[in-house]
């Protein structure tokens, strides 16, 4: 079964750092599927393929949270993450209501 | 944002880490690696030909989609000036950066799949052209580099796909799961995938009944996990790297063709981003379609554009020794010519026949038979164009020491008195190097395989060509009865 995608196929993300928001973005439908299979079977982010970093995820419906290793910084764990959505080809947006949650924390 | 700018394409590049490996080193940042970045460079240099006013008719079309200006290497033909510009942007390209527009299988997988999904979802009341419809609205709004893998590594060419000893060789179907599926395999020979966003993965060739798992048609994106690249590395690669200023190499921006080896180690692909999985039986359409478009533009136009930089530099050759006017040396350049205008033209006519396909698609593609007969032109003209530019430039294309030896105290002035002719020195060497890079390196085979190998094209001319209707034609006139 295909993830719920608006007319123009499209899918909005909502990314938070440790509980706060922190924008949104916006990749074709599917794109949230890719990136929590990356985090879930292989244990990664998109970009950080057989690099150290290594992530813990759990999955809960369109509720993605992951657990980054290393203490660090929310802004940090903000450029991972965003490095991570744009390898996986999804880019920043202002518009749009999100229908997918990725909430990172660093480890503790 | 329809039309990304060359800045902007390598922002985001910059970003880009696909996991690429290059002569027994992983690449971390593409544009740290002297060869990886001459890829990028070539690209972002496309992207820069939009932003031209002077080339934006054929750099910039209008989306049949949204009615957008999008950049052509997203665009699907709609029309027989479509198809024309199409080839006109593969001649500018390669006139342009001197190697591969490394959006051009991309444009043309892009197309094949336009025309193929709709048949599809006609005939079989699939959901693939409203699917691929979306990714490529997409690709479009964010004006994404598209790269195009058809070739398989292939292993035993006697042998099926489902024989094959291995059967990574061949990309293939792992799991069906609700979100998407599993895919593993390798494609070889791969173009700028490297420095793309993503790449248009088609079935390397037609299917039966059985290979099912073979099937398959998607895009993925290039950092995905699971998803490697191996470079291509030959001594061009180990000069590049060698060399402390870019100036010394023969195409010092944009290099040679850079390709990759993709290896798909059970990559998941979301069902949005899947146009083909499992119909055999239109298997062989696509990759024809996909074939047809890439003959006219990888395999005819794009390389008379490469004859034009050699032509040019194989002239400035002979002027600076001072043989221009001879006339074995003109009669040699109205060869080049010869060979390379004869594929353009044949380019252009399959852009002037080319027809809707299928009809009520509203996607256009070139005429075969003078896609097939522009590719199979070149890939034999290209080797006389290099044997002529060979002869001409002398044997310095492939004897003269570094540029910067000029500047040695001790052996530049006898080199300057060397090779000084009607030329300075520095001017002889410097076309004896960009002609070496054309015919002393990877070129021509380059172009021989490129878009299929010619084999390919001999038999889709005897597919193509009616001999009935040809000795007919003789027997009429010869006054002969039909039996
Ligand atoms: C510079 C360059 C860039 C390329 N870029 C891309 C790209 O971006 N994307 C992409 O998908 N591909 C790309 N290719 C691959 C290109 O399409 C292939 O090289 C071409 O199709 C030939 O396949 P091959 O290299 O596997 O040759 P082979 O299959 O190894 O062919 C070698 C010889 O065997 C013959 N042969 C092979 N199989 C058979 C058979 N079954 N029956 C009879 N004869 C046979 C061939 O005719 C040829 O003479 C590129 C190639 C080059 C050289």
């Amino acid at each position: 079964m295909a993830s719920k995608s608006n007319d123009r196929g499209v899918e909005i993300m909502a990314a938070s750092i440790d509980g706060k928001a922190c924008g949104n973005y916006e990749g074709l439908a599917g794109t949230f599927a890719s990136f929590a299979d990356s985090c879930l079977r292989h244990k990664t982010l998109p970009g950080f393929y057989r690099t150290d970093l290594t992530v813990e995820a759990e999955l809960k419906g369109r509720r993605l949270h992951l657990v980054l290793p290393g203490k660090r910084t929310p802004a940090e764990l903000m450029e991972i993450l965003d490095t991570a959505l744009l390898n996986i080809v999804a880019f920043p947006c202002t518009e749009g209501k999100a229908e997918c949650f990725i909430e990172v924390k660093s480890e503790k | 944002m329809a039309l990304k700018t060359a800045k902007q394409y390598l922002d985001t590049i910059k970003k880009m880490k696909p996991r690429v490996y290059i002569g027994g080193k992983w690449v971390t940042n593409l544009l740290g690696h002297p060869v990886t970045k001459s890829m990028v460079m070539a690209n972002s240099a496309i992207y820069g030909l939009a932003e031209d006013p002077a080339h934006k008719e054929v750099m910039v079309a209008t989306s049949h989609l949204t009615g957008e200006p999008v950049n052509r290497n997203l665009n699907v033909a709609r029309n027989i000036h479509d198809l024309d510009m199409r080839q006109e942007m593969a001649l500018l390209t390669s006139q342009t950066v001197g190697t591969c527009n490394y959006r051009c299988v991309g444009c043309d997988a892009l197309n094949s799949l336009a025309s193929t999904t709709w048949e599809m979802d006609q005939t079989l009341g699939t959901k693939y052209n409203e699917r691929f419809n979306k990714w490529l609205a997409y690709a479009q709004a964010n004006d994404l580099a598209v790269s195009g893998a058809i070739t398989d590594a292939k292993g035993d060419r006697k042998k099926r796909p489902s024989q094959q000893d291995d059967i990574d060789t061949f990309v293939h179907l792992v799991e069906k799961r609700d979100d998407g599926i599993v895919v593993r395999g390798i494609k070889v020979s791969q173009s700028g995938a490297i420095g793309s966003h993503e790449t248009l993965v088609l079935p390397g060739g037609s299917l039966k009944e059985g290979e099912e798992k073979f099937a398959l048609a998607f895009a993925v994106q290039n950092s995905v996990p699971g998803l490697s690249y191996i470079c291509q590395y030959n001594a061009y690669s180990a000069e590049r790297e060698a060399c402390d200023n870019e100036d010394e190499l023969g195409n010092p921006l944009y290099g040679q063709r850079e390709t990759s080896t993709m290896y798909f180690d059970n990559v998941f692909i979301p069902w949005e981003r899947v146009f083909l999985c499992g119909e055999t039986k239109y298997c062989g359409k696509m990759v024809t379609r996909f074939a047809k478009a890439h003959r006219m533009n990888c395999g005819g136009a794009c390389k008379v554009g490469f004859a034009d930089l050699i032509i040019g530099g194989t002239m400035m050759a002979a002027e600076y020794i001072g043989v221009e006017k001879i006339p074995h040396i003109q009669e040699k350049i109205v060869d080049m010519i010869r060979y390379s205008e004869t594929s353009h033209a044949c380019a252009i006519a399959a852009a002037m026949r080319g027809r809707e396909e299928p009809k009520g698609s509203g996607v256009f593609l070139p005429d075969d038979l003078f896609g097939n007969a522009a590719k199979l032109n070149i890939a034999h003209g290209f080797w006389e164009i290099i044997k002529n530019a060979g002869d001409i430039g002398g044997g310095l294309v492939v004897t003269a020491p570094r540029l910067k030896d000029l500047e040695d105290p001790e052996v530049g002035p006898v080199l300057k008195k060397a090779f000084g002719a009607a030329a300075p020195a520095d001017k002889r060497m410097k076309v004896a190097k960009f002609l070496q890079h054309w015919t002393a390196g990877l070129h021509g085979v380059g172009t021989w395989h490129g878009a299929g190998a010619p084999q390919g094209q001999r038999f889709m001319f005897t597919l193509l060509t009616d001999f009935e209707a040809k000795k007919k034609m003789a027997k009429k006139l010869m006054g002969m009865k039909e039996e």
